[in-house]
Parts: C-alpha cells; sequence; structure tokens
C-alpha cells in the first residue's frame, strides 16, 4: 500500500468500521475470500513452504512437517470458524458488542504473550490428548482501535513470529501504521488514543 | 475527544452499513456441507495436476471447458455438477465420488486379489504335502551332520587344551 493511497471506510455496525482498498470488496471479504479459495491458498503455502515447515508451527507437536494439502484444509477450517465469529458479532446487541469487541481486541505488542498462553494452553490439551485444529490458528484480523472505536484494516496468515518476517503479515502491519497516520492526518486531528491490534476469534 | 464524536467523524466518512457483508457470510454457513465438498475436490485436483505433472491448461483442453472454468473449479466454491465431476475424473484418470457401482467394482478387485493369494498359498501348502518325506529326510540329514560337525569340534578343541597342558611350546607353533 502506497502512501496517500486512496481508500474508503465502511460502516459495518455502531462502532465497527472496516477499510476497503478495492472497489466493492472491504478487507474482512477479500480476506474471507482468500481464506476459502483453494488456488490462492496452495499458491500461498506453495510459496512459504519454508515458514509453514518451519520451528514455528511444528515445534507445537513434534510430528512430521505439516504438508501443504493439510494446510490448505485447516485454513479453510479457520476461514469458516472466522465467518462464525462476525456472524456472531454482527448480530450481538449494542452493549454486548462493547464488550466483546473489547475482550477480543488484543494490542500487538502483547502478540507475543498471547502466543506463549497458546503454546502452554495446547501443551496442556496435547497431554490430555486433545488436540485440535487450535494449534494451527495462524489466521489473524488486525485492527485499530480509536478510543473506543474499531477499524479492521485486514487480515493475514501468520506463519512467522514476527509480523515483519511473514510476506502477508508485513503488507499488514504496513498497512496499519500508514491508515492510522492517514487518518490522524486527515481526520482525526485532535489527541486522541490510537492502538493498533488484532481481533481475535 | 469522547468516543461518539470518533464514530460521528466514521459515520461522515464512511459507506453507510448495508446487510450485504452479513448476507454473504450466512450464505456461506448455509451452504457450508457443499462448500466443503468443493474444496476436497479442488485440493484433490490441485494435488493429481502436481502428481501427474499436468496444467490447468492441459486439463482444460482434456475437459474441452474454458481456463476460466477450471479456475473456478480449483477456487472450490463452484457447485458442481455431476457431469463435470466425471469429467474431471475421466481427464485425471481419478475417483472423486463413490458409488455403490464404483464400490462393487473396488469389491470385485478386492475379492480377486485375495482369490489369487489364496490360491498361491494353497500351491505352496501342497508342495509341502507332496514332499513331506522328501523334507523331513533333509532336515534329519541336517541335524545328523549338524551334530557330527558339533562332535568333530567339540573333540578338536579337548585335543588342543589338552595339548596346550602338556605340551605347551609345540601347541603355540600348531
Amino acid at each position: 500500500m502506497k502512501n496517500g493511497t486512496k481508500f474508503a471506510i465502511k460502516k459495518l455496525r455502531n462502532g465497527l468500521y472496516v477499510l476497503e482498498l478495492t472497489k466493492n470488496k472491504h478487507e474482512l471479504q477479500r480476506f474471507l475470500s482468500f481464506l476459502s479459495n483453494i488456488k490462492f491458498l496452495t499458491e500461498f503455502f506453495e510459496k512459504n513452504i519454508y515458514d509453514l515447515q518451519s520451528e514455528f508451527y511444528n515445534n507445537i507437536n513434534k510430528n512430521v512437517p505439516i504438508t501443504i494439502e493439510e494446510a490448505v484444509q485447516i485454513t479453510t477450517e479457520l476461514g469458516d470458524n472466522v465467518t462464525d465469529f462476525y456472524i456472531y458479532l454482527l448480530s450481538l446487541p449494542q452493549d454486548k458488542f462493547e464488550i466483546k469487541i473489547n475482550e477480543f481486541f488484543k494490542p500487538l505488542s502483547k502478540e507475543q504473550t498471547i502466543k506463549t498462553l497458546h503454546l502452554h494452553v495446547n501443551q496442556m490439551k496435547k497431554s490430555y490428548g486433545i488436540v485440535g485444529f487450535n494449534k494451527y490458528n495462524w489466521i489473524r484480523i488486525y485492527a485499530l482501535k480509536i478510543e473506543n472505536t474499531f477499524i479492521i484494516t485486514g487480515g493475514a496468515i501468520k506463519l512467522t513470529k514476527e509480523m515483519n518476517q511473514g510476506t502477508q503479515t508485513k503488507i499488514e502491519l504496513e498497512k496499519l501504521y500508514k491508515i492510522s497516520t492517514q487518518l490522524k492526518k486527515e481526520f482525526i486531528t485532535e489527541d486522541v488514543s490510537f492502538e493498533d491490534g488484532l481481533i481475535e476469534f | 475527544m469522547e468516543n461518539e464524536k470518533i464514530r460521528e467523524i466514521f459515520d461522515k466518512i464512511a459507506l453507510p452499513v448495508n446487510n450485504d457483508f452479513l448476507i454473504e457470510l450466512k450464505w456461506r454457513q448455509a451452504n457450508r456441507v457443499w462448500l466443503k465438498k468443493s474444496q476436497a475436490i479442488a485440493i484433490k485436483i490441485l494435488g493429481t495436476l502436481k502428481t501427474q505433472g499436468k496444467s490447468q491448461k492441459d486439463l482444460a483442453e482434456k475437459m474441452g471447458v474454458s481456463s476460466q472454468m477450471i479456475n473456478k473449479i480449483l477456487k472450490g466454491s463452484q457447485n458442481l455438477t455431476l457431469e463435470t465431476i466425471s469429467k474431471i475424473e475421466i481427464a485425471l484418470n481419478i475417483q472423486l465420488i463413490e458409488t455403490s457401482e464404483t464400490l462393487k467394482e473396488k469389491l470385485g478387485q478386492y475379492e480377486e486379489m485375495v482369490h489369487g493369494l489364496s490360491e498361491t498359498l494353497k500351491s505352496i501348502v501342497n508342495v509341502f504335502v507332496q514332499n513331506q518325506g522328501v523334507i523331513e529326510k533333509q532336515i534329519k540329514n541336517y541335524q545328523t551332520n549338524n551334530a557330527s560337525d558339533e562332535m568333530k569340534t567339540k573333540t578338536s578343541l579337548n585335543k588342543l587344551s589338552n595339548l596346550i597342558e602338556t605340551e605347551p611350546e609345540y601347541a603355540m607353533a600348531v
């Protein structure tokens, strides 16, 4: 995304907005289409096979490295979870939505802590023999939080430890930065709290 | 700056709410069962193309459809007809859906395989039965030879140990 790129904001519900860079398809829609597109997912995992089979995910479960077909299948399942989550989020009464969205939003700087916690929980699950798709939860939905208003900027498959190491996450990180800069410059000139983070489903 | 003011700004610059997105999400949820099957087919086709070293263009030509059609199928969101599924199966020589007929065919193949194996086993047993006498004799011979070899070795070792005791220098030379 170039500096000064024209963008639109779409209202999903009171307090929740989404970025639109492509006409008639906002960033959440675009990401969900990607998560259900087998051809695109296969190409993505083929291109990022090194990250997919690296220690980052495979040391959770010390089995044979995950295959592209498995990764594609897991991702479509995760995509279904995202779909269900947003149906839930958009259908909540306003008061409950205000509480829930704050519970689901996690500042980016804390992501590493969250990841560690995930690992811990998954290890526990594993020792009790309950291992599901959760251990491969590599989907992230990124958003900006301005006071108590949320703007979803996009989503990514996160296969690396740091956001600036992954192909999709790097783009999303830049997008978060550029959109917040542009919003501050053009629309919200007063001093407000800007936070970037992810909405966990 | 209050939150309400922020929302006022966004409401001014944002395109208004419409339910299209929620409708789209609900459509995905409601059609999940067949979408999953379409996705599984797309995964199988992509894997087969890779294994067989074929391109999407090859598949389109073999099926007699456009490349755009193959693209749609490979997305995994196409509500495929039986005709299209059959065309893919023929073009790639794979089975995408099992019917009682294909299962019967497979069962027939397995039965043939089991029959072949049992026939081979029978003939091996027959060889043993027919040659039982000869085989028993050979086993006995082997055991006798083995016992006699063992005895010879023991005797030689005893002789050698006696020699070491009585005449160690000669034993070293031997």
